[in-house]
């Protein structure tokens, strides 16, 4: 379930509360709630043609409504408090049988337990980086090499999945699209209907063509000569790790990005000797 | 439990033709009627048809499973095949049996139930496993010579093997031989010991080095790595190791699921319903309940506090080291019983954890070898 899988590039995709479901109704969605039962009986056949998926913000509910409802709708579990709440993924390892399911988990103490279990139990995972302090920079050195490496990894986590089959196949990819942060892709609706723009852009404002944001940011931290200016990776990051604190040193995920074009380029040169002999094609 | 599939260890009889000195199981002398197996498997189906399951395992044990004559299975399989088309609900069939009742009146049933293969036990040296009054060579011998005749008649017989401390003292290579050489067993397990059911001496005696036992496991896959070259013998866990780590689909025991819980069940030839074989006539305290005494299998499951503390297994499991351990995707904490019958709480990992941890590196070095190898060639 990576963003280009589940969300159509050529309109902007709601995320809405349940409650707001009628509102949005023939748009393209994502729909949230915290209870899987919830989810099942509102709704209906239609709806789940423009879905992309349903997020589950809360652990708490057992998962057996959506066990066998809409089989093969992706399915997003939100683990809020990764440290307290990992061990919960247990109980919905379940929902697999019939869907994919991604765990978003927020870079915080404990997550690096949190996203070994779901990739021990074939969930996906998507991490909430952020601006990632010193300890959790250490926590994702070493995932990140248990990704690249280990193998009884064989889940994507993003956004080193995206990263690297884009690096690899030397595709343009933009990290604010892989986190599904870009005001132009989506559209966050509040509980009370009012839209904003998604993940932690929530709460800033963005003047009036917020879609247009991404690129006024990240030209605009290349114009004013930080960090960005001489970032080899500037085009992919378009300066997500930037936000909101713009004198974040980017030292450490400049590390993780430089491994990961490592990675592509290695796998890229494999595959390349391997192509004339066994028809390899790119991952 | 709520996945497409469910596996259930269905106890025909309680009752055993053998008497080995370190069985898990404490017998009774109850047989399943067809009339109760119909209530079992009506409740079985109500359950799995309310949870959207289409597809079900049965596992034929005991006891000894062949104690009850060739014509009830026939009559048990017809009865449980006409009431699974009912409920749309496609039934597999697989029997576990010591051979030692075997004559060639079951050919007929094994064909048809069973696919024509069944799966035994023999162990190398055989130090435990004996009829009543007899030693471990006459319980061979027996053993031998119904296998041969079953296989003169086209049935595939698989084989578990439970290791013991002379097994560790003969060495892998003997013990291949043994099997493979001289036995003609193309399909074997080997299994850990654990000293489950009433106590004894021998069970009291049982234990090995767990570390000269995690030597034994890898220097056994080597030998068969080296001389199994043409792919003709499986042995388990081996061969799923091998292809979990070169990404191929693996099926692994049960001992390492992510959650027995919710991936079998058994019931016993009185109706009780527990975990799976190694609990049910052992351990009343773990007891779900029984199938005869309740109205719908799912409500048993839904309010059995036993239950409930096997699901919460693997959530306690986290709070230790499993979680740190590199082979958490592969063994999430190991089998309960082991943990249980070794004096350990339910919520404590599996005393085996040396043994697989040590496996999992070792085979997995191996696949990666393999691997290497196999791009050199290309």
């Amino acid at each position: 379930m990576t963003h280009s899988a589940c969300l159509p590039a050529a309109s902007i995709v709601y995320q809405v509360p349940i409650a707001q479901l009628e509102a949005y109704r023939g748009c393209g969605l994502i729909v949230r709630s915290a209870r899987p039962s919830v989810i099942a009986s509102q709704l209906s056949a239609d709806d789940l043609t423009n879905l992309a998926y349903v997020q589950l913000t809360s652990l708490r509910s057992e998962p057996d409504a959506l066990i066998h409802w809409a089989d093969g709708l992706p399915i997003e579990l939100l683990l809020d408090d990764p440290a307290l709440d990992f061990a919960s993924l247990y109980r919905y390892a379940k929902l697999l049988d019939n869907h994919p399911v991604r765990v978003l988990v927020p870079v915080t103490t404990g997550f690096e337990k949190a996203v070994r279990l779901a990739v021990s139990l074939q969930f996906a995972v998507r991490l909430n980086i952020g601006q990632p302090s010193a300890p959790m920079l250490d926590h994702l050195v070493r995932l990140l090499d248990d990704y690249l490496h280990r193998s009884t990894i064989s889940q994507p986590i993003e956004f080193f999945h995206s990263m690297l089959l884009g690096l690899c196949r030397r595709e343009p990819v933009s990290l604010w699209a892989i986190q599904e942060e870009d005001p132009a892709l989506i559209c966050l609706v509040d509980e009370q209907g009012d839209e904003r723009p998604p993940g932690r852009l929530a709460e800033a404002d963005l003047g009036p063509d917020p879609a247009g944001f991404v690129d006024r940011w990240s030209r605009g931290l290349v114009a004013e000569g930080m960090e960005c200016a001489e970032c080899p990776f500037v085009s992919t990051c378009r300066g997500y790790f930037k936000w909101p604190r713009r004198d974040y040193d980017c030292t450490g995920v400049k590390g993780l990005l430089h491994t990961l074009r490592q990675a592509a380029d290695e796998l890229r040169g494999d595959l390349a000797a391997l192509a004339p002999h066994a028809g390899a094609s790119w991952p | 439990m709520n996945g497409n599939h469910f596996s259930l260890i269905l106890l025909s009889t309680n009752e055993c033709n053998a008497a080995c000195d370190y069985c898990f199981e404490d017998r009774t002398r109850d047989r399943l009627s067809l009339k109760r197996l119909e209530t079992i498997i009506d409740k079985v189906l109500d359950h799995m048809e309310a949870n959207h399951i289409g597809a079900l395992t049965i596992h034929w044990q005991g006891g000894e499973a062949m104690l009850l004559p060739p014509d009830w299975y026939q009559q048990a399989f017809d009865l449980i095949q006409s009431a699974a088309a009912v409920h749309g609900i496609r039934v597999d069939h697989g029997l576990q049996t010591n051979m030692l009742a075997y004559s060639p009146k079951w050919n007929r049933v094994v064909a048809e139930m069973f696919g024509n293969s069944v799966s035994t036990s023999l162990d190398y040296p055989n130090l435990y496993r004996k009829v009543r009054g007899q030693g471990p060579e006459h319980y061979d011998a027996l053993w031998a010579s119904k296998v041969r005749t079953a296989r003169e008649a086209g049935i595939d017989v698989k084989v578990i093997s439970v290791l013991n401390q002379a097994t560790l003292e003969i060495g892998a290579e003997r013990f291949y031989e043994h099997l493979v050489d001289e036995l003609g067993v193309t399909d074997f397990q080997i299994n850990t010991p654990f000293p489950g059911g009433r106590t004894n001496d021998v069970k009291r005696d049982m234990s090995m080095s767990v570390a000269e036992m995690a030597k034994f496991h890898c220097e056994l896959a080597d030998v068969w790595l080296e001389r199994d070259r043409d792919d003709e013998v499986r042995i388990g866990p081996f061969d799923e190791l091998m292809n979990y780590f070169t990404h191929r689909h693996a099926s692994l025991p049960c001992i390492w699921g992510q959650n027995c819980a919710d991936e079998l069940l058994a019931i016993d030839a009185r109706g009780y319903v527990a975990q799976c074989d190694c609990w049910v006539t052992s351990y009343p305290d773990s007891h779900f309940g029984n199938i005869f005494d309740c109205d719908s299998l799912s409500t048993l499951l839904r309010t059995s506090g036993a239950r409930q503390r096997f699901s919460q297994r693997p959530i306690h499991l986290m709070q230790g080291d499993c979680i740190e351990c590199d082979y958490l995707a592969l063994c999430h904490g190991g089998c309960p019983v082991r943990a249980h019958t070794a004096g350990l709480s339910l919520f404590e990992k599996d005393p085996y954890c040396l043994l697989y941890s040590t496996l999992f590196r070792h085979m997995e070095k191996r696949a990666t070898q393999q691997a290497a190898a196999a791009s050199m060639i290309v």
